[in-house]
Formats: C-alpha cells, sequence, structure tokens
C-alpha cells in the first residue's frame, strides 16, 4: 500500500555531477551522476573495490584525510556545491553525519559520546539543554531504555550492536540532514541487525539515508531505491523494487543473482 | 544467462527445467494418446490412459516441491525468482491439462460403445488437432524462451474458440433434431469443452512465458471469439 | 589415515619439549642469578654507610662554658671541650704527638654531637654526661677487622697506639655503632664519617627537574606536529631519520655542545643544574619524540575519522581524542628517557658537575653536583672507607630509578584505556 507521502513529489537532497575520484594516478570513481531524494534510504551496492564506500565519502569530504586522494565535479546538497575548496569541512560534517561499518565509539562515558558533536558545535547553552539533546539522540537511536541508568558508563562496555546504535545516536546528536552508513551492519549478528534495520525505517521519516551494504537482501529490505556500482562506474539506478524484480542491465543482474559476471 | 557462481543452484534449477520437461512431454503424449483412441475406438487404451494420469499428478508434485525447497534455501531475485515462480504456475497448469485429457479419454469409454458413434457429424478431432499444435508450440515458446511464439500463441486462441463454438452450435442442434442420442451428444459437448479449456491453458503458459522473459505480464487484453452463447 | 605418531616419535617430540623448556627457564635462572649476585654484592657492601660508630666521651662542663653556653652555644669552644674529655679518659697520655694522635681517634667535626646534646637536653648542663661523639672511619675499619694489623706500622693507617686506645675503648665498652640517616642528611665532605648525599641527591632532582620542564613539552609538541599535521613527504621523511639518529648520538657529544655553547658563548654559569638540565633535555629530547610519535601512531584511524566525522577540527580531534588515548605511552616514554638522563655521566663531566661541592643547592643557578657524578668521585677516592660509601650511593640512585619506573607503570595502568 503506497502512503500518500510518496505519491507527493519529493525534491532532491543530494545531486551530484560528474564526480571523480582519483587515489594519485589511479581513478577510483568515473564521472558519477546520481540524484539522492530526501527523507528515503537510497542503497549503494556492488563488489568490493567498485567505489561505492569512496563515493559515500565524498559527500561529507572525509575523502580529504586521504593524502593524494582527489575529488573533482559538483556535489550539490540542497542545492549548494559543497566541492568548493572555500566550504566549511567542520559545518558540514554536522550536517552530514556519518557511521561507519566497524562500530567507534568513542572511549568515553556513553553521555560523553553522545554530548561530544553537540559540545564543540555550541548547540546547548546549559547543562539542562546538553542532557535533553542526549536523551533525545538516544531515544530515536533506540538506545535509551537500556542505558538510561548508566549513562556515565564507558562506551566500550556495550554489545557491538548498542555500540553501533550509540554511534547512531551521537551522529544524530548534532541535529543532521544526512546519514551516510558504510556497511553499518556487517560486523553485527542478525539480530542485532535487524534492530538496526527497524532503527533505519524509523530514522528515514526525518534523515536523508545513504547506505552502502554488501547484502543485496539488506538494500531490498531497507531502500527506497538503489545504485549498483561497478568498476568505479555507476551501471544502473532505479527504484529497488524494480532492480531486484526486474533489473534493466545484464551487469546487475548478473551481480545481485551472484552470476558470473 | 550466464552460470551462477554457486553452481549448486544452477544444478537445482537444471533439475526443475528437466521436469517441467518430462511433464510437457507427458501431457503431449496424454492428448495425443486420449484423442488418436477416440479416433480408432482403441478400448485398451482408454485404460492405460486414465492410469498414466497418476505420474503427471507425481511430477507435477515433485515440481511444486524442488521449487518451494529452492526458494527457501535460495532467495532469488529478478529472473531466477521468475523462472521458479513460472515453473511452478506451469506444473500446475499442465497438470490440468493431463486431467482433462483423462477425462476425455473416460467419456470415450462411454460414447464408443454407442451404435451411432460412426456417424459421429461432429469434428471434435478437428479441435483436438488444432488444440494439440498450439500446445506443441507453447511448450517449445517455453523450453526456448520464444517470446514471438509465445505472442502468437496468445493471439491464436480465436481460432480455438471459433471451432469450439461450431462444435457446440452443431451438437445442440443434433440434439433437437433426434433426441435418441442426448447422451453421446452431452458427453461430446463436455469433451470439446475440455478441448477449448486445454486451447485456454496454452495461452496461461504463453503469458507466464510472456512474464518470464520481460518482467511483467502482456499488456493487450487477450482476443477472444465469444462473450457466451 | 596415516598414521603420525609412531611412539618413538612421540617420545623424541615430548623430549625436545622438555629440553626446550629447560633450557629457556635456565636462561631466565642464570640471569636472575647474575642480577641477584651483583645486587646483594653491592647492598652487602653499602651496609657501613648506613651506621655510625661513636665514642662515649664523660664530659662535665664547667661554670664558664656553661655560662657562654646561655648565652651563645656557638660561641663555646667545643673542641677544646671534646679534647680534654678525650684526654681524661687516657691519663697516661701526655706528649703532643701522643695527644695528637689520640684526637685523630675522633672524627673532625665529632664535637657537633656535643653541642646538639645540650641543645637537646638544657637541663644536664651542669651535670656530667656521658655523650657519644663520632669517631673516626679508621676506628670501624679496625674493628671490622679491615685494616690487616699485622703489617708493619709504616704501611698502615693506623698506628700501634691508635690500636691500643681503640681497643681500651673498646674494652670499656666506648665504642658503640648505630643505624644512621647521615647519607641523606649530610652533603660532601672529605671525611667519608661525615660525608653524605643530600647534594647529590638534591643537586640531581634539581637537574631532572630542568630536563623535564624543557623537554617534555618541546618533545611532545613536535611530535604531534610530525605525525599529525605535517604532510607526508620528502622533508618529513628526512626529519624523522634525524631524529632517530639523534637518539643514538654518545652522550658526551651534547656535553661537549654545553660546554661550547652555554657556557663559553652564553657565559651560564658553570656547574649549575640549569645548565645541566639543558644539556640532558637535548639529549632526551629525541627520544621522547620518538616515544611520543610511536604512541601517536598506535592510535587507531578509526578514533580519528569517528572524530572527524562528527564534525570535529584537526587541533579538536588531536586534542580531545588522540592525545589522551596516547598519554601511557606518552608518559612512560618521558619517564624512561628522563630516568636515562639521571643516571648520565659524561656530559656532566664537560660542563663541569664533576667537582667537589660541599654546599647543598637551592637553586638552579647554584653550583651541584649529581649523584652519578657522585658516585664517580667517590668511587676514585683511595680512601678505603669509600668504598662503602661509593656502594651506598649506587645503592641510592638505583632505587631513584626503581621508583620513577614504578612511576612510569603506575600511570601507565591509571591511563590505560582499551580501544
Amino acid at each position: 500500500m503506497k502512503d500518500v507521502g510518496k505519491l507527493m513529489k519529493k525534491k532532491n537532497k543530494i545531486v551530484t555531477n560528474n564526480v571523480t575520484v582519483d587515489y594519485g594516478d589511479k581513478r577510483a570513481l568515473h564521472g558519477i551522476d546520481l540524484k539522492i531524494e530526501e527523507k528515503e534510504v537510497t542503497a549503494l551496492i556492488g563488489p568490493s573495490g567498485c567505489g561505492k564506500s569512496t563515493f559515500i565519502r565524498c559527500l561529507n569530504r572525509m575523502n580529504d584525510l586521504i593524502t593524494g586522494c582527489k575529488v573533482e565535479g559538483s556535489i550539490l546538497i540542497d542545492g549548494t556545491d559543497i566541492n568548493l575548496p572555500d566550504t566549511d569541512i567542520v559545518e558540514l560534517r554536522a550536517r552530514i553525519g556519518m557511521v561507519f561499518q566497524k562500530p567507534n565509539p568513542f572511549p568515553k562515558s556513553i553521555y560523553d559520546n553522545v554530548a561530544y558533536g553537540p559540545r564543540i558545535h555550541g548547540l546547548a547553552d546549559s547543562k539542562n539543554e546538553l542532557d535533553n539533546i542526549v536523551h533525545k539522540s538516544l531515544k530515536r537511536a533506540g538506545l535509551w531504555d537500556e542505558v538510561h541508568e548508566r549513562l556515565d558508563a564507558s562506551g566500550l562496555s556495550l554489545s557491538g550492536g548498542q555500540q553501533q546504535r550509540l554511534c547512531i545516536a551521537r551522529a544524530i546528536a548534532v541535529n543532521p540532514d544526512v546519514l551516510l552508513m558504510d556497511e553499518p551492519c556487517s560486523a553485527l549478528d542478525p539480530i542485532a541487525t535487524a534492530v538496526i534495520e527497524e532503527l533505519i525505517n524509523e530514522l528515514k521519516e526525518r534523515y536523508t539515508i545513504v547506505i552502502v551494504t554488501h547484502s543485496m537482501q539488506q538494500a531490498a529490505r531497507l531502500s527506497e531505491k538503489t545504485a549498483y556500482f561497478h568498476l568505479g562506474k555507476m551501471i544502473e539506478y532505479d527504484d529497488t523494487s524494480n532492480i531486484f524484480t526486474n533489473p534493466k542491465h545484464e551487469m546487475t543482474e548478473a551481480y545481485i543473482s551472484g552470476r558470473i559476471g | 544467462m550466464t552460470n551462477h557462481i554457486n553452481s549448486a543452484f544452477d544444478d537445482g534449477l537444471k533439475d526443475v527445467n528437466k521436469q517441467i520437461a518430462k511433464l510437457g512431454a507427458l501431457a503431449e503424449t496424454q492428448l495425443d494418446n486420449s484423442l488418436n483412441a477416440l479416433k480408432d475406438k482403441n478400448i485398451k487404451k482408454f485404460e492405460s490412459i486414465i492410469e498414466r494420469d497418476k505420474k503427471l499428478d507425481q511430477i507435477t508434485e515433485e515440481i511444486s516441491s524442488s521449487v518451494f525447497e529452492l526458494l527457501a534455501l535460495w532467495s532469488p531475485i529478478a529472473y531466477d525468482l521468475r523462472s521458479l515462480l513460472v515453473a511452478d504456475r506451469i506444473g500446475a497448469i499442465l497438470e490440468r491439462v493431463g486431467d482433462y485429457s483423462k477425462n476425455i479419454a473416460r467419456r470415450s469409454q462411454v460414447i464408443v460403445t454407442e451404435e451411432e458413434f460412426d456417424r459421429l457429424p461432429v469434428n471434435i478431432l478437428g479441435l483436438g488437432a488444432h488444440v494439440q499444435g498450439l500446445l506443441h508450440q507453447v511448450l517449445d515458446a517455453y523450453m526456448e524462451l520464444d517470446i514471438e511464439k509465445a505472442m502468437k500463441i496468445w493471439e491464436s486462441d480465436v481460432e480455438t474458440d471459433r471451432l469450439y463454438l461450431s462444435i457446440f452450435k452443431e451438437t445442440l442442434q443434433v440434439m433437437t433434431e433426434d433426441s435418441d442420442n442426448i447422451k453421446m451428444m452431452t458427453h461430446l459437448i463436455f469433451m470439446s469443452k475440455n478441448l477449448e479449456r486445454i486451447g485456454d491453458y496454452t495461452t496461461s503458459i504463453a503469458k507466464q512465458t510472456y512474464f518470464l522473459i520481460e518482467g511483467k505480464v502482456p499488456e493487450t487484453k487477450r482476443p477472444k471469439a465469444m462473450t457466451t452463447f | 589415515m596415516t598414521d603420525f605418531n609412531t611412539s618413538k616419535r612421540l617420545k623424541n617430540r615430548y623430549k625436545a619439549e622438555k629440553r626446550f623448556k629447560i633450557y629457556s627457564m635456565s636462561a631466565l635462572i642464570i640471569g636472575i642469578m647474575i642480577l641477584v649476585t651483583l645486587l646483594s654484592s653491592i647492598t652487602i657492601s653499602a651496609i657501613p654507610a648506613f651506621t655510625q660508630t661513636s665514642i662515649g666521651l664523660d664530659v662535665q662542663m664547667d661554670d664558664d662554658d656553661i655560662q657562654q653556653f646561655r648565652d651563645d652555644p656557638n660561641e663555646v669552644s667545643w673542641r677544646s671541650i671534646q679534647k680534654s674529655s678525650l684526654y681524661e679518659l687516657f691519663p697516661d697520655v701526655e706528649s703532643r704527638s701522643q695527644k695528637k694522635e689520640l684526637n685523630k681517634i675522633l672524627s673532625t667535626a665529632g664535637y657537633i654531637k656535643i653541642k646538639d646534646f645540650y641543645l637537646k637536653n638544657p637541663k644536664l648542663l651542669d651535670k656530667k654526661n656521658t655523650i657519644y661523639v663520632t669517631a673516626s672511619d679508621d676506628v670501624d675499619l679496625v674493628l671490622k677487622k679491615i685494616i690487616d694489623v699485622t703489617l708493619p706500622e709504616n704501611m698502615r693507617t693506623v698506628s700501634d697506639d691508635q690500636l691500643e686506645y681503640i681497643s681500651f675503648l673498646s674494652e670499656d665498652n666506648r665504642i658503640k655503632k648505630q643505624i644512621s640517616w647521615k647519607l641523606f642528611q649530610n652533603s660532601d665532605s672529605r671525611e667519608p664519617e661525615l660525608a653524605g648525599l643530600k647534594g647529590g641527591i638534591i643537586g640531581t632532582l634539581l637537574t631532572m627537574f630542568v630536563t623535564l620542564i624543557i623537554s617534555f613539552p618541546i618533545g611532545v609538541l613536535a611530535a604531534i606536529y610530525l605525525e599529525e599535521i605535517a604532510p607526508k613527504n620528502r622533508i618529513t621523511d628526512i626529519i624523522e631519520v634525524n631524529i632517530n639518529n639523534l637518539a643514538a648520538v654518545p652522550s658526551i657529544v651534547y656535553g661537549l655542545l654545553g660546554l661550547a655553547v652555554f657556557l663559553n658563548y652564553l657565559n651560564m654559569p658553570r656547574s649549575a643544574p640549569l645548565v645541566g638540565g639543558i644539556v640532558l633535555a637535548l639529549m632526551t629530547l629525541p627520544v621522547i619524540i620518538i616515544a611520543t610519535r610511536a604512541a601517536l601512531a598506535s592510535i587507531p584511524p578509526s578514533i580519528r575519522e569517528a572524530a572527524y566525522g562528527v564534525g570535529a577540527s584537526q587541533m579538536q580531534v588531536i586534542i580531545h581524542h588522540v592525545v589522551p588515548l596516547a598519554l601511557p605511552g606518552i608518559l612512560t616514554g618521558t619517564i624512561i628517557g628522563i630516568a636515562r638522563a639521571a643516571g648520565e655521566t659524561a656530559p656532566l663531566l664537560m660542563i663541569g658537575m664533576m667537582a667537589f661541592i660541599v654546599d647543598v643547592p637551592s637553586k638552579i643557578t647554584d653550583k651541584a653536583t649529581v649523584l652519578p657524578a657522585q658516585i664517580y668521585m667517590w668511587a676514585n677516592n683511595p680512601e678505603r672507607s669509600f668504598e662503602y660509601l661509593t656502594s651506598a650511593a649506587i645503592l641510592i640512585l638505583l632505587l631513584i630509578l626503581i621508583i620513577m619506573n614504578l612511576l612510569a607503570i603506575l600511570l601507565r595502568r591509571k591511563y590505560e584505556r582499551r580501544w
């Protein structure tokens, strides 16, 4: 049953134009044009080394941290090109949060993990406000009930799935518009994975989510749109239901069905 | 389509295809045998056709259960998913085709002993031959994944309907003129209806073949020759 | 299935394993035994440094002295009181030369004990008291039979007369040996019974302080720049190679640098902990830089990525996340570097901290010496009594180094965090 929201035309949150990434003289991405709609989940799939992680890291300029990495092309977020040299990267990364493959909470307390971002960006004027932000973020990440009585315990004392939810809470604490998730469940067991997937289903009402995943089924379960990458090129980009029932490209079909390419 | 990297899946799919081919051949044989037996008034053959139907049921059951297992274990998507769903559906269709052939044989058993049988005005064998042709072609189309062949079947159902209608009309006329043969004529109506249903089923198989190849059902409405009479 | 373990192979394998275990354990035991032997021989020979021999004199102050004491205790001629009390014990000793010999039995500063006694017990001023006065180091050597009394007199440090006096006092139960902490209370002296380490210890501490406040901030900040901020190119590679080389430069070279630049060119005070500290800081700097860089490099990039991902700037990432996690490694490296510097002698030789300095330094520009230098000087002293002082000083230095290493371990334990 298609919900009414989808019938209204959604606007594009992120539009990339001819994005090319080189590591030294090796080209990792060849001219990617992609439009990502707001408040839905877009999945990027493809074999190892196809450039999907490289692409997602362009969106919050994390590739800047890698020496010798050059990113060209325009990346428009809400109409503004963030790939220009005068972009304030610190602010950009507060608007675009990231969750990584291996859960990496800070070696601080649960509270401080979530509070760190708001603190450095000056989002709270008083301890009360900060407490509120932490409470809200942990609740939205589905972790509040499990940890509210031990907020000063170390973030590392949690289980893998809880740590990942803590990282999600940490990312949403700075109130971003977009969440980038690079294989967020690959280090987790199936139950923890299911919990995070349910969380993503809830989060997409508020945030635009781009998720890189190795699991076809996960992309199928979670996303509205799916893009298939291969050797640095984007082969196909369509509604997820089309990709998984009747893809247009042979290469897409071969990859998702586990056929020899 | 290239092979799957994990060849165990290909092995499973191959087995299902083999079973469908076997089932298709059996269904064709049953139809052929029942029409020939009717023409030759071969009473012994009628029994063997009726007995043979059990084999079709068994193979259909095997196909269904293989498909079920492959779906559960491999979570196939896109083409692979369509091919398994279509195999299951066509298996069910062919089982019913077999049932109709059995039914024709059963009814034949009854009417060939009638005295008036040799003076049969109705060209039921013509309808039978036509439908046989359809069945053979559509199974070819499915096995060869030939979408044009499949679309031809999809459209040629008109002829089947026409042939059936003419038999129906004629039979009605004979029944009103000569009320002694009502029993035989009634059986003939049922038998030709069976053949017409088999014709319908061939268009179903054509539709499934189209779906398998194109990933969606054909858009044009199937042309029909009659509403009802 | 093939049979891998015929019983002969099995037996041989077990035997080989056992042999291996025995060899490695023996190596450990040999190492420990060497260490224990060294330590115990030093400790045993250091024991006399913690004892003091005193001789009991019967002291009676006359009224003039008592009056003088009440006016100003420092004006009392304690030396003559000591002398007269001693002569009273030996009424037969009359000639001047003999009296001189007799006096030599007591320490040159032994009279201070008399003053201290009366300062503590002014009520006993008018009474006759038996006061124990520090004996000369020869007394101890005689009693310990270290001095070979069979040698002819002119080959001994102790004359026959003195031997008589000593045995008389000993039979009269006037010789007392007690534990004393003079090693820590006194500064250096020509007399072994009075020599102490107070000056050396304070000098070492002051020098270490200067070394620390110079080398720690500079070293850590330089390492942070090189590891976290500087781009990785040829220039930084060259710098890294040079820092590694500097860590291996012989320490005396730094001493020469100190002599040429700090003393001769900049005219800084000679023999001062300030200069010594700067020289040792230069020597410790590469060690701290290398240890800090290693600690920073061992922090996994996932921590940095997590911080960047949340919108932290480079400075925030370094200060809030990387350095706190690297702190155990940094502190350990620093303390080990400082401990190494604490044991250095050669560079300080060049800048003059090997002098005989009696006063205890109070600020970093005072003349001072350090423990290793003190050990070296005492070791060179021909007097036998300085042997046990040298051993004691070695023990003290080892103790300070052990304390510093324990500190390193404790700090590491406290700040260690898993990631």
